[in-house]
């Protein structure tokens, strides 16, 4: 390998590359989300007839996966790039490679493999079927075929390419340690991701654990979920949305807290399960009321070129 | 002379699952063998391809046609089909309409009811090549995917997507529509090395085309491969590779070419539990482990990868960097653990649910504890220590190591309570889930097997209790395999343990636990439970288990009738009994004692079925033979009683072999069913006593 990729440069580069497959880019979700499943331009566009493709980056927070900045793979804050293609086209496993050859890694020198890993979210009430990509050993991406989302079948298959971006720019720098994967230059320099997140490992290590406020986790979860019922019921389905976001959020840190008790687990996933179910119901309704109106753009075609 | 042409399906798709391969192959297979013979095809032998992106089956020399068939009909009486002048009636017109033919068209056939109308023509055999797309789909689409799913805008079903399907018969394509796919000629090599399509001109070249675009099509081939290439790259090390089955076929099946390649990880990280690092080279990263000639694990480990890399140092490096990852998350965690004590663990069981009713895992710990302090006295072991492990032997849940391998639960804790309790509770609680599946290792200390049988036992009464019965291939709880294990531990050790008292016990410490103020079961439901039924519907629920256990073993049905019917409530008890019949029922002696048995059982059966006791009266006892009987059943008794005591059941049923020419005497020239009701019933009740005498081991009426 000739020049190593920065981790700005892998984001660049694969951006570039799904936009050329036909996905527009956008941008995060501004809420703390697990997965950028939980992006309502993939949770909500997988349901319905409606063509969608697109590629997008969502930072990730899994509160109990914090190691206080001290475990080199580990870390409660993380990125995932995000490619949506919908229907899923019979060659995205050959696309999916391509994007890899366009960071410069040669499926001739490095072992690239579709492990079986068939995903779940229960409290999306949503699963597919599919891979994790092994490059070396080394997971790198996650690879699914939605099968159901929000309890609705998934009719087209929507496809989820999702890239584990630290994973893959170790890989690419060749470093060991996450917090030695170099984002990029500015003016002072290089900046690694040790210079971005470091302390916020450790800080947010430390409130995910110890410090966040258990009583008032509980009262918001409560608070969101019924406001996620009150706002269908007031047919906001985007806002409701939000709040079963909120909840999902409010459930991982009392997870990391062990505020919840293994019995408990079980009946609070249904509850978020439960309004997400109601949400993709009233989004598919919703949809059909306006006459799910990609469908109809779909056969337009483009009308904007991308510089 | 029938022609014959080898055929050739192949589904190609994407990465199937490791894990349904076999099972799909299998199916297919025997699919054919099915359709094929009930359409009287022949053929030579089948062979079967499975690798990651292809499912194949070639048939050699599969028959071209059908053979002919003679279609026979027989009609109804002349007297019916036709009237008095002899024209055809509306009988007779309609069996002509019925067979597609004119009225006088058909025959006539003498039959002992007299003449009818007769029908039959030859029929050649359909083409194979027509019946072949139709059969194909027929056989794929009963295959058996637990998990299927559909691909993009279609509403088809598969494993995975399919992208293409070989279909040949001889050198031609049969043309049909499969998964979505129209069938070709063309396949696909290998994914990287060659992605390009490849035209099989017939089938018999389909292994030899694949290997050249680096595919080993037989999964016997890879997996030889790869323990031959494995065992010398060890070798280099002067290791010795760790084979383990499952995770062979699992790495077979993950590869179509596959290039084993030697590891490395910091051998810092041999401080690890050994369990532990076999999990995460295993199971997590699919990786063999290596071991020198003392049988210590290596810091070395094979990656199989699946090309033929440009530069192999590169996935060397990738499994490198994967495994120390991982052995460092685990230390971590195990780390973090080691600060606590197992313990300050076990006060957070309180928490977890055990199963709705039946309360914590804390409340099950204490009644294991119970259990195993009460069966530790039965059995002359430590009752502090059993006691201790029972309540310690869940606390590893709560651990961080077990919340991210569950599969180390009980040996994480056998470590953590290495630190603080003594050796064998360490050991009991490392033991106590075993035995984990079918060929899984049993407890190895006596300790552990308490706490083993404790645990499983708790199980099965409260989760019968909850009506969780399992039924067909139900079985959440794993109650058939936790029952096995009950009962291969406690024949393993040949404890005098009975499966009765224990169950009751088990009961009994259920509602102790539900009087105690401070638990957080449901009091109202332990209560409410019928001891008596629930523990008979255990037991049997366990001699179901036992039955399956023997028969497994070869032991027929009947040896295990016979030991049943004498109701051995201890297991080792009923084996010992079950071996010595086994061992009896080879010998010649047999058979003349089982005919004798059968003489008295078949009386008694008839005349005295509600007998439940009965004395003999010496002084009613006229004849000689049965004077001679009895005195013959007196000495047995006591010496059959002072064997079964010390349960030598073999000389037992020798000692009963003697008393077969009484018996026979008896019958011969005693009546028992004389008028005189007191001698009757003297003699009714002789018989009963040597009934009782001869099912001292089992019922020998069951041979």
């Amino acid at each position: 390998m000739a020049e190593k990729p920065s981790f700005q440069a892998i984001i660049q580069i694969l951006e570039q590359f799904w936009q050329k497959q036909g996905c527009v880019i956008l941008q995060p979700l501004g809420l703390e989300v697990g997965a950028g499943t939980f992006h309502p331009q993939t949770f909500l566009k997988a349901i319905g007839p409606e063509p969608w493709s697109c590629v997008y980056v969502q930072p990730c927070r899994r509160p109990i996966d914090g190691r206080y900045g001290e475990n080199p793979n580990r870390v409660q804050h993380y990125y995932q790039l995000q490619v949506i293609l919908k229907p899923a086209p019979l060659n995205i496993q050959d696309l999916y490679l391509d994007s890899l050859r366009a960071l410069n890694i040669d499926p001739l020198e490095h072992d690239i493999r579709f492990v079986e890993d068939n995903w779940a979210s229960p409290t999306l009430g949503a699963w597919g079927l599919g891979w994790e990509v092994w490059q070396d050993g080394m997971e790198v991406s996650q690879f699914t075929y939605f099968q159901q989302a929000g309890g609705l079948d998934c009719v087209p298959v929507t496809g989820e390419l999702t890239y584990g971006l630290e994973r893959l720019a170790m890989y690419l720098q060749g470093v060991n340690n996450l917090f030695d994967i170099v984002w990029g230059e500015n003016a002072s320099g290089t900046v690694t991701y040790g210079d971005l997140f470091l302390q916020n490992e450790e800080e947010m290590s430390r409130y995910n654990f110890e410090c966040a406020d258990i009583p008032w986790l509980f009262q918001e979860f409560d608070h969101c979920e019924s406001e996620g019922h009150r706002l269908l019921e007031l047919n906001l389905v985007l806002p409701a949305y939000e709040m079963a976001i909120k909840a999902s959020h409010a459930f991982n840190l009392l997870d990391a807290r062990h505020a919840i008790s293994i019995s408990k687990r079980q009946s609070t996933i249904l509850r978020l399960r439960t309004l997400a179910i109601e949400i993709a119901k009233r989004y598919y309704e919703g949809r059909e009321q306006k006459g799910f109106p990609l469908l109809e753009k779909g056969r337009k075609g483009r009308q904007y070129v991308d510089l | 002379m029938l022609t014959c042409e080898d055929f050739l399906l192949e589904i190609g798709c994407e990465e199937l699952p490791a894990g349904i391969q076999p099972v799909l192959i299998q199916a297919l297979k025997k699919g054919f063998q099915v359709n094929l013979l009930e359409n009287g095809l022949e053929h030579g032998t089948i062979h079967t391809y499975v690798t990651p992106r292809r499912l194949a089956i070639l048939i050699e020399k599969l028959q071209e046609q059908m053979p002919a068939r003679k279609i026979e009909r027989k009609g109804p009486l002349l007297s019916l089909a036709l009237d008095a002048q002899g024209a055809p009636t509306a009988v007779g017109l309609g069996f002509a309409k019925s067979c597609g033919v004119d009225f006088k068209a058909l025959e006539r056939m003498t039959t002992d009811k007299g003449d009818c109308l007769y029908y039959s023509r030859e029929e050649s055999g359909q083409r194979t090549t027509d019946l072949l797309p139709a059969l194909c789909e027929k056989i794929i689409k009963v295959l058996p995917i637990a998990k299927s799913m559909r691909w993009g805008e279609g509403d088809v079903r598969f494993a995975r997507p399919v992208h293409w399907i070989v279909l040949l018969f001889g050198k031609e394509v049969l043309p049909a529509h499969i998964l979505g796919q129209k069938s070709d000629r063309l396949t696909y090599g290998h994914r990287f090395h060659h992605p390009q399509a490849i035209s099989i001109a017939e089938p018999k070249q389909y292994e030899r085309v694949l290997e050249k675009a680096y595919v080993i099509a037989d999964a016997e081939k890879r997996r030889a491969l790869i323990v031959r290439v494995s065992k010398e790259i060890a070798e280099m090390i002067k290791g010795e590779v760790l084979f383990n089955e499952d995770l062979l076929n699992e790495v077979t099946a993950i590869v179509e070419w596959p290039v084993p390649l030697l590891g490395q990880f910091d051998p810092y990280f041999l401080k690890i539990p050994y369990e532990a690092l076999m999990l995460a080279m295993q199971h997590h990263q699919k990786t063999f482990s290596v071991q020198n000639k003392e049988g210590q694990l290596m810091p070395y480990f094979i990656c199989v990868s699946n090309i033929d890399s440009r530069d192999p140092n590169e996935v060397v490096r990738g499994n490198e960097r994967v495994i120390n990852a991982r052995l460092s998350d685990a230390k971590f965690f195990f780390d973090t653990d080691g600060k606590h004590s197992l313990a300050f663990m076990a006060k957070r069981l309180g928490e977890i649910i055990f199963y709705a009713h039946l309360g914590s895992l804390e409340d099950k710990a204490n009644r294991i504890a119970t259990l195993a302090e009460c069966m530790a006295d039965t059995l002359d072991l430590n009752r502090e220590e059993a006691k201790r492990a029972g309540e310690l032997c869940k606390a590893d849940l709560v651990s961080d190591m077990v919340g991210e391998f569950p599969e180390l639960q009980g040996i994480m804790g056998g470590y953590y309570a290495a630190h603080h309790e003594t050796p064998a509770v360490a050991k009991a609680i490392a033991e106590h889930y075993r035995p984990r599946f079918a060929k899984d290792d049993l407890p190895a200390s006596a300790l552990g097997a308490v706490v083993a049988i404790a645990d499983k036992l708790d199980t099965l009464v409260g989760i019968f209790a909850a009506g969780e019965i399992p039924k067909g291939d139900k079985d959440p709880f794993g109650l058939r395999r936790a029952v096995l294990g009950v009962l291969k531990i406690i024949l393993a050790r040949q404890w005098p343990l009975n499966l009765e008292t224990l169950l009751e016990k088990t009961v009994d410490i259920y509602k102790k636990q539900a009087e105690h103020p401070s638990i957080a079961l449901d009091k109202a439901f332990i209560q409410k439970i019928e001891s008596k039924s629930l523990v008979k519907q255990i037991f049997d629920f366990m001699m179901e288990r036992f039955r399956y256990h023997y028969l497994e073993e070869g032991v027929s049905v009947e040896l295990f009738e016979s030991v049943l019917a004498v109701k051995a409530r201890e297991p080792h008890d009923f084996d010992l009994r079950l071996q010595a019949m086994k061992a009896f029922s080879q010998l010649p002696q047999s058979s003349a004692l089982t005919a004798a048995n059968k003489r008295v059982t078949r009386i008694l059966e008839k005349e005295a079925k509600t007998l439940t006791e009965a004395k003999v009266q010496e002084s009613l006892l006229v004849e000689a033979a049965e004077k001679a009987l009895w005195q013959a059943l007196e000495e047995k008794k006591k010496e059959v009683s002072v064997l079964c005591e010390v349960k030598k059941y073999a000389e037992t049923l020798l000692k009963l072999v003697s008393l077969q020419p009484f018996i026979d005497d008896f019958f011969d020239n005693t009546m028992v069913m004389v008028d005189d009701e007191k001698l009757r019933k003297n003699r009714l009740a002789l018989l009963w006593q040597l009934c009782q005498l001869l099912s001292a081991v089992a019922d020998l009426s069951w041979l």
